[in-house]
C-alpha cells in the first residue's frame, strides 16, 4: 500500500506519526463517548437497583424479537465495515464499495425498525409523555424506564445516523475515486466510529430487552 | 498477484461468535436467574465489545499509546459507575441515618 496521495502535514516528522496521530486522536474521541453513554448507563443502573420489579414489567413491553434483529444488523453491519478497512488497506476498489454500502445500508434499516419500534410504544401509550398508561402502582417506574429507553436509543439512534453519513460519504468518495482507497486510514477511522456505535448497542440490548424479562 | 477479495476467516469467525453470544445472552434471557441474570448478560456484553475492539477495530495491532487511551476510558468509566453505585446501592444499610 502506497502514501503517494497521503500529503504529510508540516507538523509531524513522518507519515507514521501523522497516521498514529489521526487514530489517537479518534480513540481519544471515543474515549469522551464511552463517558457520555456511560453517564447514562450509570442513570439505568441506580435506578434499576431501586425498580428491578417494576422494570421488568416494562421489559416486557418491548419486543424480543425486534431487539435481537437490531443487534444482528449492527453485528452485520460491523463485520461489512470491518471488511471494508481490510479491503481498502489491499487496495481493492469494489470490495471496499460494497462493505461500506452495506454498512450504510443495515444502518438505515436499523434506524428504521428503531423507528418503527417507537411508533408502536406510541400506539401503546408505552412513550414517556402526557399520554403514558400503564396499569397498577408502577407506572410511574415505568414511566421512567421508557424515558431512560428512548432517551439513550435516541441519542444512540443519533449516532447511527452520523455513522450513516460518514459511511456513506467515505462509499462516494471511493465511488468517486478521490480518497479512500489512496488513504485507507481514513476509512478505518470511519470505521472506528461505527463500531463504538455498535458496542454501545450491545450493552442497550440487555439493558432494555433482555435483563428481567424471564420465561 | 491479485489478492483474494473474500472476507478474511478471522473476521468471520469474529462475526460468527458475536452471533453466537447473541443466541447465548437471548436465550439465557427467556430464564430466571435472579440476579446472576444480569451479571451473566453484562458478561456477555463485555465478551461481545472485547472482540469488536479487538479485532474489528484492530486493537490487537495497536500502539501501547492506543491501549493506554482505551483503558483510560474504562477506568474513567469504572470510576463513574464505581462512586455512583457504591452510593445507590447501600442506601438503607444504615437504618439510623435515614434513605
Amino acid at each position: 500500500m502506497t502514501d503517494e496521495q497521503s500529503v504529510l502535514e508540516p507538523q509531524f516528522h513522518d507519515l507514521a506519526q501523522q497516521r498514529e496521530v489521526a487514530w489517537l486522536g479518534m480513540w481519544v474521541f471515543l474515549a469522551t463517548e464511552v463517558l457520555m453513554f456511560g453517564a447514562l448507563f450509570t442513570s439505568w443502573a441506580a435506578y434499576h437497583e431501586r425498580s428491578a420489579g417494576a422494570w421488568a414489567k416494562a421489559t416486557a413491553e418491548l419486543s424480543l424479537i425486534t431487539g435481537t434483529v437490531l443487534t444482528a444488523i449492527l453485528l452485520t453491519s460491523s463485520l461489512a465495515v470491518a471488511y471494508a478497512v481490510h479491503a481498502a488497506k489491499a487496495g481493492q476498489r469494489r470490495p471496499v464499495i460494497i462493505g461500506l454500502m452495506v454498512a450504510a445500508g443495515l444502518g438505515l434499516v436499523f434506524i428504521g425498525l428503531e423507528g418503527w419500534e417507537y411508533s408502536h410504544l406510541i400506539q401503546a401509550r408505552k412513550w414517556p409523555d402526557s399520554h403514558f398508561q400503564f396499569p397498577g402502582p408502577d407506572a410511574g417506574q415505568v414511566k421512567l424506564f421508557f424515558g431512560l429507553y428512548v432517551s439513550m436509543t435516541g441519542l444512540h439512534m443519533c449516532h447511527v445516523l452520523v455513522g450513516v453519513l460518514l459511511v456513506g460519504a467515505a462509499a462516494l468518495g471511493t465511488i468517486l475515486g478521490r480518497w479512500p482507497t489512496k488513504r485507507p486510514h481514513a476509512i478505518a477511522l470511519v470505521g472506528l466510529y461505527w463500531h463504538f456505535v455498535d458496542i454501545v448497542w450491545v450493552f442497550l440490548f440487555p439493558a432494555y430487552y433482555l435483563i428481567g424479562r424471564h420465561g | 498477484m491479485r489478492a483474494s477479495s473474500a472476507i478474511p476467516k478471522t473476521l468471520l469467525w469474529v462475526y460468527v461468535a458475536l452471533l453466537v453470544l447473541l443466541a447465548a445472552t437471548v436465550g439465557l434471557a427467556t430464564v430466571e436467574w435472579g440476579w446472576l441474570g444480569l451479571v451473566v448478560a453484562l458478561g456477555i456484553a463485555v465478551t461481545k465489545a472485547v472482540l469488536i475492539v479487538w479485532y474489528f477495530m484492530e486493537v490487537r495491532d495497536a500502539s501501547r499509546l492506543t491501549l493506554i487511551t482505551i483503558g483510560a476510558a474504562c477506568f474513567w468509566l469504572g470510576i463513574l459507575l464505581v462512586l455512583t453505585l457504591s452510593d445507590y446501592l447501600t442506601r438503607g444499610w444504615n437504618p439510623a441515618v435515614g434513605k
